[in-house]
């Protein structure tokens, strides 16, 4: 198995919408960092490089990306370049509200038309970002059209409206919310296929591993595979080892993350605290034990770091503290 | 069942170490309770006889509430004698550090649990739960003990209480108290294998220990003989990427009771006698009353059919 890292653990510090270092972030009332031991890229455009500089810096071998940002022609063809003279493998990241209506979802006709390609663009500002002018699957097409372009074997499609359709809502209840992802997915098969990038599911604080297990179930496809996410499950009250059981023959990558439980508070109100990893309660290595050996591929199996501490924290400093106890305390699964 | 309530809906108006109109609560920076309905006793009044007050007004049949107001047997057995009065049961409750170490119980918990359970008979209880009292240092993510040896230690601990249970004929309840799994609840009432051993099963709890409510009844019914009715809104996605659970109201959240609720009428040893006592406690912001008031007009509403003593809503 493998470590790489994931975009998200540098979010306070190189997304361009949620960056602490633009004025937006302070009417956000989140706390400011003043201890950063990693400055923060060029406002100029998505960071790209800056990412790519981070992979190399910690001496990993792969990065998770939104796809969207490869939207450059110019852009992507470079990082691809880059990315294969320092053999990093590129894990792609796309979203929608994959619990669409069919009406929502739309036309799933594929190879998408001209004026589609046209009319379905991503945009990244301090303000907004994401893709315009698209239906669901033409967005995730576009995505997967990108992120093969620029050399992605595998990509995420993660849900992106979790505030409105999860596990716990109600209006469509679960079951007819994993009937939706399940026509979606089946409309998204023989894109993948024809692309030759896997998808990968995520329990994203939305979805339930078992969820998804019956979404991969029911799709059949060897091109709908699974992102194992270490701590998600707990946001859905899910035991992350009990869920990597249900979804390690699926797993083809994974974020890599801890979280600290904190059943009993004062309010009496339970909270879960992203923790560097060990540092937690997540098992993490009896949880690389089932993915070593029930994993289709364990060997090229890819770990992105995704350590996300709330915005007054240095995420350098979890990184390194997250990679040093991986490297010391799981030497065996690394190869 | 009966419908009840767990004196922890007014902690913060009414636990002398929580009540909010204490001056010192002021520092820990929280927003003023504005617009009030209900104010906590007042310094003439036992809290234990502000309680009963309630209970009549909301027109309950069981009260949980522990052996900190109940100062002496003669205390207790005036709290009995209102309470019977008033045709209303009392589900005790009962701190015990359950997963101490064998020398730590010897050396006075035993001890300090026999005389709570014989305060809580003179009281009139014949049920009590029972609830691990150091939820800091012991539960289902410490290491140290590991959670073998805390469901071990539990076993050994709960059955050397139960001689006294019987000679008393109060029935104590292990509840997962935001500290374990139902199904290590489940594995120390079976270990222990007494009849005056069952579940306080609460619907809320299994959440912080990252358990489904559901799945929890269906484990816990066949033991359950009390049950305290909490509900929780789980958030999962949120800016920080750290979910957030929130009190709610019975029915504004996502434990799903009505699956529940039926799981306890079918499987509970005898529902007749299982007391679900409400346990809803928003922050001290809120207002408390106000809260109760629109989860009991919820239950009996929502589930009559359970609740047979209850009528329509007020």
């Amino acid at each position: 198995m493998k470590l790489g890292l994931s975009q998200a653990t540098y979010r306070w510090v190189c997304y361009p919408w949620l960056r602490f270092d633009v004025p937006e972030f302070r009417y956000s009332e989140r706390r400011l960092p003043y201890f950063m031991s990693v400055d923060p890229p060029d406002v100029s455009g998505p960071p790209v490089d800056w990412l790519v500089d981070r992979v190399l810096e910690h001496d990993l071998t792969s990065l998770y990306m939104e796809a969207g940002w490869l939207s450059d022609d110019g852009i992507s063809s470079s990082f691809k370049s880059r990315m294969q003279a320092n053999d990093l493998a590129f894990i792609g990241s796309c979203s929608a509200n994959l619990a669409a209506t069919e009406e929502e979802w739309g036309d799933p006709t594929y190879p998408l038309p001209a004026e589609a390609r046209e009319r379905v663009v991503y945009r990244s500002t301090s303000g907004d970002h994401g893709w315009t002018g698209g239906s669901q699957f033409e967005v995730l097409v576009r995505a997967m059209e990108l992120a093969a372009a620029a050399g992605g074997r595998i990509i995420n499609v993660v849900h992106d409206v979790p505030a409105r359709h999860n596990h716990f809502t109600k209006e469509p209840p679960i079951d007819r919310q994993i009937e939706r992802m399940i026509r979606n997915f089946r409309t998204l098969a023989p894109v993948a296929e024809s692309l030759s990038i896997v998808m990968a599911t995520e329990a994203h604080m939305d979805y339930r591993c078992a969820d998804y297990l019956a979404v991969m179930q029911a799709v059949d496809s060897p091109w709908l595979r699974h992102c194992f996410d270490f701590a998600n499950p707990i946001t859905v009250i899910e035991d992350p080892l009990d869920a990597v059981k249900l979804v390690a023959p699926y797993t083809v990558v994974t974020h890599i993350k801890d979280m600290h439980a904190r059943p009993m508070t004062h309010l009496g109100e339970p909270r879960f605290f992203h923790a560097p990893i060990g540092s937690g309660d997540v098992p993490i290595e009896a949880i690389l034990e089932v993915l070593q050996s029930e994993a289709p591929d364990p060997d090229s199996l890819e770990h992105c770091l995704e350590i996300v501490p709330t915005s007054e924290y240095n995420p350098e400093a979890w990184l390194n503290a997250s990679l040093d106890w991986l490297r010391t305390n799981c030497a065996k699964f690394w190869n | 069942m009966k419908l009840g309530i767990s004196l922890a809906c007014y902690r913060w108006i009414m636990y002398p170490y929580l009540r909010r109109d204490r001056p010192e609560h002021k520092s820990f920076g929280w927003p003023e309770p504005y617009l009030q309905t209900i104010a906590g006793p007042g310094p003439s009044e036992l809290p234990r006889d502000w309680l009963i007050d309630r209970m009549v007004d909301l027109g309950l049949e069981s009260l949980y509430m522990g052996t900190a107001y109940l100062d002496d047997h003669d205390d207790a057995r005036a709290f009995r004698d209102r309470m019977a009065a008033n045709e209303l049961e009392l589900i005790g409750g009962l701190g015990l550090t359950l997963a101490a170490a064998d020398d730590e119980w010897q050396a006075g918990l035993f001890e300090q649990a026999v005389g709570d359970i014989r305060l809580l008979a003179a009281a009139g209880a014949t049920f009590a739960a029972a609830v691990n009292n150091k939820p800091d240092s012991l539960n289902h993510f410490i290491k140290d003990p590991s959670i073998d040896e805390q469901m071990e230690r539990a076993i050994r601990n709960f059955s050397s209480l139960m001689p006294v249970c019987e000679e008393v004929g109060l029935k104590l309840a292990f509840e997962n108290h935001l500290d374990y799994r139902i199904s290590e609840v489940v594995r120390v009432v079976q270990g222990v294998d007494s009849p005056y051993l069952g579940i306080n099963f609460d619907t809320g709890n299994p959440v912080a220990v990252i358990e489904d409510p559901l799945v929890a009844a269906r484990a816990a019914a066949p033991y359950s003989i009390n049950a305290h009715l909490k509900d929780f809104r789980i958030q999962p996605a949120t800016g920080t990427g750290e979910p957030r659970i929130f009190w709610t109201p019975l029915g504004r959240g996502d434990v799903p009771f009505a699956e529940i609720l039926t799981v306890l009428a079918e499987g509970a040893p005898d529902p007749s006698t299982l007391s679900a006592c409400i346990e809803v406690a928003p922050p001290p912001e809120h207002d408390p009353d106000v809260w109760l008031r629109a989860s009991i007009d919820w239950i009996r509403e929502t589930f009559p059919q359970h609740f047979p003593n209850q009528g329509s809503a007020s």
